[in-house]
């Protein structure tokens, strides 16, 4: 289920040029907080601005903070982790320390502090996200890597003189794989919900351009008379989250061999 | 055991000055500093630097930190650059309401996540599985300060029941520890879920229903008890990890915690108070560590720490 | 017959006295709940970079202005005379008052007070209020004066505010760093409670007895106590209020307000700002040094558009570098701008750019393009991204920066900004000395101008003790500004400040200042 709610969203997000009938930035002041209409399938906010437009073109920005902050956090917590596992001893300790330091931080106070540092914008919102997920996924990608380490045909692959690449290669990231994959699309919600967040204090994107934290934000102040303007993106940022959550628990599901 | 727990506690003094470090380091990297703040348009520069020099900010970095982690080590967090007020008085006045928040949304996550997850386990691939779990992901996927809002139109506008920010009544700590609290139940449902299923399937539970043993107690005696162990580790990473994610909730609840005296902190460039704020978070969150670990071995007998 | 006609004349008199309260007289007692959307720094005036209405509750000033014409009048300061050179002015103190304290306030108060304020170890944000002050000298317990190093014309704007709110000389010395926590002074309520980050409670002082001729209660205020809560989010403040939690919502933005105005159940307060919303251009930018692009933003702007889409009709539109209640506005100035956008395309194409094939204009391969550095507010955001739909419109391309207060004040310091849209407020044209004198482009000149003519004039008025004057100096000043440019005055947005039905009494004067001592609550 979780699957057919991601790739529609990627559907839209791809075709937003297309499904978009107006510039998602374009105003119009004389239809400014219009409920749901033919001319607008969804509304619009209050400076006239399309509000179908803006969400196909706003999740073009959600899901890629989403997805690049992810990679961000999974390009340097995997290698860490398996470093940590892998090699053990004083490594293991000083990565671990230093991960536990990390993760002693509010997660949204680093993103804030970072955001602070380098100033606003998509690109720093993008590696603040991605740098306070990296203590989490090393963590885990440890924890997966230990009770591999010690199972007889690492030993076996050691003493016949393989390398270390090939081992950790070929025995250990099989292994580390399935909860990678699954903590992956687990963090992918997390990621959307703080760039929603660091929007929300204008910390995110910077306007006039579409994103939904922003959008439900901007709305929120014409909650009563105009409950469409931030519901609609509200909804949207929850179905996403959720849909990619669905899919990492199916996928949780499905790969774990205990369960089978 | 009690070497190890001394151990734990020696492991805090790295942890908390690194982090000391970090945050030192991460202010003065930041533009703005807080005189400015303080005096705005209307000072001249002479008084800035007057006022910069009353508060030691014109030394050297490193004196100035070195100054900051000797005051601490005779207890002494300094005084907030903005009121003047002791930080140890800033944080005290308001750690007692963070950690009441804290505690009333770990009561409704484990309610909420202990009942969805175990609705979820029992009716296993059934339509209640589905449903169970998509509400309890609703937790996490909704945006707090929208769904924070939802809450008080509904409830504090439309229905009357309860007040919609403050902190003066027993009433105002439901809305906010709702909002906060299903975030961390959807986690805790998902963890019960899977817990449970996975002992669910194990042969002594096979055993203990051939000898006839009741449904629900089989569920609670091994499955819950087992369950306990992973779900424990997350309540420990959540209660932490709370503090950081109060900050919205605080802020749309009007509620007087440290994540908003944090965060004022930070667009106030109060030094002091930003300092303090993040040494007792992460003391905190090494502290309720330890305590898991040592609740671990406490629930699961195979669980040692030499 | 008679014994008759005159039981029924008691029963009447009877009947009446039972009926008055309900026809209008003020009711002793109840709270006055009032909100905010953060912490005041400290409640001591001389740590406070900007005045909170909860310091005018807690302090009164020797001059205030009259809620209706807006005058200065008397507060604790009975009477003053001014010395011939306007250096010196003796002011003649009302007899009577005591501080919450109880201690007398006198000459030695006023002293005191101004004493502490100008001493660099009180690091003081208000200090330069004062200006050039010499000294204060107290030949007697009921005269203060003040004597000043040059004539200092704003002097007055500055004794009414609540910077220079009388503290008591007793309390300074027990308290000392401390009187912000426990303060003391000589207003209409004194203080009973601050939770951090919850509310901060006052009481009435029974003994307060010179509230200013205005009022129709010239003693304690009826209202038992005002409570202040402190909620930092907009839409629940609003809750907060339709559900009658709050007394009075004040200084509401627009997108709120308008909907609480609309549905006619509260009295509206319509305060204009003594300030507004400007686009200040960095003139050291290549971009903005040629006078002529700064002209043309200045005509390509649609003033009436931000103010009925970004701010819901609740503005003016601001002709002069002055909001129209700033004392030293001057009306119908020749160089002031309008909608022209015409104008603004020949200026341009005057000053060597073309129009480039998307729309923006164009000179030796580089666009028309600027970036303004904004806080994230509401109504500032609001209003860049009107601005930005029209500066496109005239093929000029701005981009938007939300950038928060402390970061945007240290940058632009050093003049790493183009542009940035912020606001300023201030009673007094003097404060235009900060904000263009050559002299202060280290700090709050933030737009980096230098102009003798300018900087000579702004001397001026700061000398020119004469009202009207120093009104033709600012007058020349404003023109001057406005042909420059280095500013483009955008929209000054009313204070809007609603009440609930049954809170009576209740008034705002021209400044937005609260005022409480004839309000009473009848539910």
């Amino acid at each position: 289920m979780g699957a057919f709610l991601i790739v529609g969203l990627l559907l839209g997000a791809l075709l937003a040029p297309y499904v978009a009938r107006y510039d998602p930035t374009a105003p119009h002041f004389n239809l400014r907080l219009q409920p749901p209409s033919a001319a607008f399938p969804l509304g619009t906010d209050s400076f006239g601005r399309d509000i179908l437009s803006r969400l196909v073109y706003g999740g073009r920005i959600s899901l890629t903070v989403g997805a690049i902050s992810v990679v961000i956090s999974f390009a340097v917590g995997v290698p860490l982790g398996i470093a940590a596992g892998y090699y053990g001893g004083r490594l293991d300790d000083v990565i671990m320390r230093t991960v536990d330091v990390w993760l002693a931080f509010p997660g949204l106070l680093l993103a804030i502090g970072i955001v602070a540092v380098l100033g606003p914008g998509l690109q720093n919102v993008l590696l603040a996200i991605g740098i306070s997920g990296v203590p989490g996924v090393c963590r885990l990608v440890r924890g997966s890597v230990l009770p591999v380490k010690e199972e007889a045909y690492v030993e076996v692959a050691r003493a016949v003189g393989g390398s270390e690449g090939r081992i950790i290669r070929v025995h250990i990231l099989p292994n580390v794989l399935a909860p990678v994959v699954v903590l992956l699309t687990l963090r992918l919600g997390t990621a959307i919900l703080t760039g929603v967040g660091l929007s929300f204090l204008g910390l995110g994107v910077q306007p006039p351009a579409a994103e939904w934290g922003a959008m439900v934000s901007e709305g929120r102040a014409y909650l009563q008379q105009a409950w469409w303007v931030s519901t609609i993106p509200g909804i949207a940022i929850f179905l996403s989250v959720m849909g990619v959550n669905v899919l990492g628990d199916g996928l949780r599901d499905a790969l774990d061999p205990r369960l089978h | 055991m009690h070497r190890y727990i001394a151990q734990r506690l020696l492991q805090l003094v790295p942890v908390l000055l690194s982090v000391s470090i970090l945050v030192f380091l991460m202010i003065h990297l930041v533009p703005g500093d807080p005189v400015q703040v303080m005096l705005q348009d209307y000072g001249s520069a002479e008084q800035a630097q007057a006022l910069r020099h009353t508060l030691g900010l014109d030394r050297p970095l490193p004196l100035q930190f070195g100054l900051f982690v000797w005051r601490l080590a005779h207890g002494d967090l300094g005084r907030s650059i903005r009121t003047g007020r002791p930080v140890a008085s800033e944080i005290a006045l308001r750690l007692p309401y963070t950690l009441r928040l804290t505690a009333a949304s770990m009561v409704v996550a484990i309610a909420l996540g202990l009942v969805f997850g175990t609705l979820a386990a029992i009716h296993h691939r059934r339509l209640l599985d589905y449903a169970a779990t998509v509400v309890a992901l609703a937790g996490i996927s909704l945006p707090s300060f929208w769904f924070g809002l939802v809450l008080i139109l509904i409830f504090s506008y439309y229905l009357r029941w309860l007040p919609p920010a403050g902190a003066d009544t027993a009433g105002s700590l439901i809305l906010p520890a709702v909002t906060l609290g299903t975030g961390a139940a959807s986690i805790i449902a998902r963890l019960c879920r899977s817990s449970l299923l996975e002992v669910l399937r194990q042969e002594f539970i096979r055993t203990a229903r051939a000898k006839g043993a009741g449904e629900l107690r089989v569920l609670y005696r091994h499955g819950l008890r087992n369950a306990l162990i992973p779900m424990l580790s997350i309540v420990g990473l959540q209660f932490a990890g709370l503090l950081g994610g109060a900050v919205i909730v605080e802020s749309v609840f009007g509620w007087p915690g440290l994540g908003r005296l944090a965060v004022d902190a930070i667009f106030n460039r109060d030094i002091p108070v930003i300092q303090g704020v993040v040494l007792v978070a992460a003391a905190i969150f090494v502290a309720v560590n330890l305590c898991v670990d040592l609740l671990y071995a406490l629930v699961d007998p195979r669980i040692r720490y030499v | 017959m008679l014994r008759m006609r005159l039981a029924c004349l008691l029963v009447l008199v009877l009947a009446l006295a039972v009926a008055a309260p309900s026809v209008g007289a003020p009711i002793r007692g109840g709270t006055l709940n009032l909100v905010t959307d953060s912490d005041p720094p400290s409640l001591d005036p001389h740590k406070t970079p900007s005045g909170v209405f909860v310091h005018a509750l807690l302090y009164d000033t020797l001059v205030t202005a009259d809620k209706n014409t807006g005058n200065f009048i008397p507060e604790l300061a009975d009477s003053w005379t001014i010395g011939a050179d306007g250096r010196v002015i003796t002011f003649k103190l009302h007899p009577g008052v005591r501080f919450h304290d109880g201690t007398p306030f006198n000459s030695q108060a006023v002293r005191a007070t101004i004493e502490r304020l100008i001493n660099p170890q009180t690091a003081a944000p208000g200090s330069s209020w004062i200006g050039p002050i010499d000294r204060v000298e107290t030949p007697d317990d009921l005269t203060a004066r003040f004597v000043f190093k040059q004539p200092y014309a704003p002097i007055f704007s500055s004794l009414r505010i609540v910077f220079l709110g009388m503290l008591s000389p007793a309390a300074i010395a027990k308290l000392g760093p401390n009187y912000g926590q426990t303060p003391v002074g000589a207003g209409p309520y004194k203080f009973r409670q601050w939770i951090p980050g919850d509310r901060i409670v006052l009481d009435r002082d029974p003994d307060y007895a010179w509230a200013p001729k205005f009022y129709k209660n010239r003693g304690a205020p009826y209202v038992d106590s005002v409570v202040t809560r402190i909620i930092p989010d907009e839409s629940t403040r609003v809750i907060a209020f339709q559900r009658g939690d709050l007394d009075v919502l004040p200084a509401t933005p627009a997108a709120q307000a308008q909907q609480l105005i609309a549905s006619g159940k509260y009295q509206v307060f319509r305060t204009p700002q003594d300030g507004g919303l400007y686009l200040g251009l960095n003139v050291t930018k290549p971009i903005f040094s040629d006078i002529r692009v700064r002209q043309a933003l200045g005509w390509a702007i649609n003033r009436d558009e931000v103010v009925d889409y970004a701010l819901e009709k609740l503005a003016v539109p601001m002709d002069s570098p002055l909001a129209p209640t700033i004392w030293g506005y001057a009306k119908g100035l020749k160089n002031a701008y309008h909608y022209d956008p015409d104008r603004a395309r020949r200026l341009l194409a005057e000053a060597g750019w073309k129009p480039g094939p998307d729309g923006i204009f164009q000179k030796a391969g580089q666009p028309l393009a600027f970036t303004v550095w904004t806080y994230p507010l509401e109504t500032n955001v609001r209003i860049a991204v009107v601005v930005q739909t029209q500066l496109k419109k005239a093929g000029v391309r701005m981009n938007i920066e939300q950038i928060e207060p402390a970061a945007l004040l240290a940058r632009t310091a050093s003049g790493a900004q183009d542009a940035i849209l912020i606001s300023y407020g201030w009673p007094d044209a003097d404060i235009l000395y900060y904000f263009f004198n050559s002299g202060r482009m280290a700090s709050t000149n933030r737009v980096h101008f230098s102009n003798p003519d300018v900087d000579r004039l702004l001397n001026e008025g700061r000398v020119t003790v004469d009202p009207a004057k120093r009104l033709e100096v600012y007058r020349q000043l404003q023109e001057t500004l406005l042909e420059q440019a280095p500013w483009i005055p955008i929209a000054s947005p009313y204070t809007i400040t609603l009440a609930q039905p049954w809170v009576h009494d209740f008034y705002e004067d021209k400044y937005g200042d609260l005022l409480t001592d004839d309000t009473y609550i009848q539910k």
